[in-house]
């Protein structure tokens, strides 16, 4: 059958620059997929058009079938398609459980209509939505911060937080972009296995960008790899540790080597 | 020294100060808890208080059907001041809003057979006859004074049964709007503040927030405007300048961003320093002339908001915490 993502064609230019140049990749259902390539290769360009917040010139993007190349970023979200920032977007003055429940969806309590009319259903919602914040939050392991303004988490902290976030809307698929990016290590291969188990358990979906390829080899079962705006292969880690096209991309043949850990990736 | 035990006089400086209150909610709400830089505000009571005025003597709809449109009117002319956020970011939007509160003033200004222009409401009927808004209000605040000579005596002046109106509807505005912004409604409009991005990637439809939080913003903006008619009886559109806007700001500031209960007592002290500073008559202060006293209450004025400024930063009511997050 089809993919649940499928991107096809993509093309965004920023200047006179070509950040996406044609880009396709398909990420396959319960899938952990992994995203590489060099910086500025656009990966979190192609991100951004995935999740709505920038619009491609050319080429299509279907969610489980349905277009949504069209939407806006939260419709994306709310069709189940999830993201993470690279640089975090914590809610910083608002605690880290607010950040959490915040992201729960069917709160009629976001309505002002129902708001005004059903209010046991808005209270008995909340109380659902805080004990399951609860519970994810112990999942990141920031179970001991829940009280405290997400503003004072250090960074590591912060991509933990937005991960749980994610999980919170209920996601069928979350694109995660540098998720180990400042987390400490040991934490970090702790959200992989959370990773993991998220897809053994609740059938969900990644698609991860990441830098460290010891990482996304070791997590995913399918990786793309992104040079110049374009997938210049896919296939499963195995297959192209040897593949002499992604060796020349990381060490310069496409694009000059850069800085691994520079903000150039737009 | 006779007027700083005056009743009537503080009872005016409250009540004004209520209005400003309310005024200053909505700016809460829009600033405070939804992020937005709204320097326009003095647009919404402008249209309100225009609104009613003009259905009263123009097309003698009775006031309090009258006031009801009028509020309607100014969510409407909120509702449609988030159009531009839609493309807008913060600071452009900002301006987008002075500009917009300047049209109107204007609008108001020169458009005599609608507004009665610079003249004001008094020329709303044309030149030849004096127009008059507010009888039923007149008589509807006498039945409430008179009530209140019943409970409290001989104190109870007109001034002082508006300041209890005021202040009535000051404490109506809070009951309404606390339980909303503590709402998850209203944890969506501080997702907004923090990072609309966030808020998108989670499935919140930000501009719909907006829209809502301008709107109502804008409505308790034409509540204070239908008061700033009813105390003062006739109105210009001198009275709505951008000054007005930022009296508004100045109480938010003092008060502390997104604390709604903080808002009156923002208005309060807010009303105190600017009345409390026309009592400059005793030494060294009598060896100045009339103008330069008045030259001089602007200075302290400004000194006292800078220094409470650098005092609390946060505001009274507003946590240092949430300044210095990132």
């Amino acid at each position: 059958m089809t993919a649940l993502l499928e991107v096809r064609d993509v093309i965004k230019h920023y200047g006179g620059i070509a950040a996406v140049n044609g880009a396709s990749l398909d990420v396959e259902e319960r899938s952990i997929t992994g995203l590489i390539g060099p910086n500025g290769a656009g990966k979190t360009t192609l991100f951004n058009i995935i999740s709505g917040f920038r619009r491609a010139e050319a080429g299509t993007v279907r969610f489980g079938g349905e277009r949504i190349d069209r939407y806006s970023a939260d419709r994306v979200a709310r069709s189940g398609l999830v993201r993470t920032f690279q640089q975090t977007k914590a809610l910083t003055r608002m605690t880290v459980l607010d950040n959490m429940m915040l992201a729960a969806p069917r709160q009629p309590g976001e309505h002002l209509t129902r708001l005004a009319v059903s209010r046991r259903r808005v209270r008995r919602r909340e109380r659902e939505v805080e004990s399951l914040a609860r519970e994810l939050l112990a999942v990141v392991r920031l179970e001991r911060h829940a009280g405290d303004y997400a503003g004072t988490l250090s960074g590591g902290q912060r991509k933990l937080l937005e991960f749980g976030r994610a999980l919170m809307t209920e996601p069928r698929m979350v694109m995660l972009d540098e998720p180990m990016a400042g987390v400490n290590p040991t934490l970090g291969m702790e959200l992989l296995d959370r990773v993991q188990e998220l897809r053994a358990s609740t059938e969900t979906t990644f698609l991860l960008i990441e830098h460290d390829l010891k990482v996304v080899m070791a997590v995913s079962d399918l990786i793309h790899v992104m040079s110049n705006g374009t997938v210049i292969a896919s296939g499963p880690p195995s297959e192209l540790r040897g593949n002499q096209d992604v060796i020349d991309a990381y060490l310069g043949k496409y694009g000059e080597p850069s800085a691994p850990s520079s903000g150039a990736s737009v | 020294m006779s007027q700083l035990l005056n009743l009537e006089f503080w009872s005016l400086v409250g009540a004004v100060s209520g209005i400003y209150a309310i005024f200053s909610i909505g700016l809460q709400l829009q600033f405070g808890f939804t992020g937005l830089l709204n320097f326009g505000h003095v647009a919404s009571m402008a249209i309100g208080a225009y609104t009613m005025a003009i259905l009263v003597v123009k097309e003698h709809v009775p006031l309090w059907g009258a006031s009801l449109i009028a509020i309607a009117a100014g969510m409407l002319f909120g509702a449609a001041l988030s159009l531009p956020t839609l493309r807008l970011r913060a600071d452009y939007f900002a301006i987008a809003t002075i500009a917009i509160s300047e049209t109107v003033r204007y609008v108001a200004l020169n458009e005599q057979a609608l507004t009665g222009g610079a003249l004001g409401t008094s020329n709303l009927a044309g030149p030849t006859q004096v127009a008059e808004y507010n009888t039923d209000w007149v008589s509807f605040q006498a039945s409430v004074q008179s009530w209140l000579h019943d409970v409290v005596g001989g104190y109870a002046g007109s001034d002082f049964a508006m300041l209890v109106i005021v202040w009535v509807v000051v404490l109506l505005c809070l009951l309404v709007l606390t339980p909303v912004v503590h709402s998850p409604w209203g944890r969506v409009l501080r997702a907004i503040r923090e990072d609309e991005d966030a808020a998108a990637a989670l499935g919140k439809r930000v501009a719909m927030y907006k829209l809502q939080s301008l709107s109502i913003g804008a409505g308790f903006g034409a509540i204070a405007g239908l008061l700033y008619a009813f105390e003062f009886q006739f109105f210009s559109p001198d009275d709505f300048d951008p000054l007005t806007t930022f009296y508004a700001w100045l109480i938010v500031l003092i008060a502390g961003a997104a604390r709604i209960w903080a808002v009156p007592l923002g208005a309060l002290i807010f009303g105190l320093i600017f009345s409390g500073t026309r009592f400059f008559n005793f030494k060294p202060f009598t060896y100045l002339d009339a103008a330069q006293l008045a030259y001089l209450r602007m200075i302290v004025i400004g000194a006292i908001l800078i220094a409470l400024m650098a005092w609390r930063p946060q505001g009274l009511f507003g946590k240092r915490e949430e300044m210095v997050l990132e």
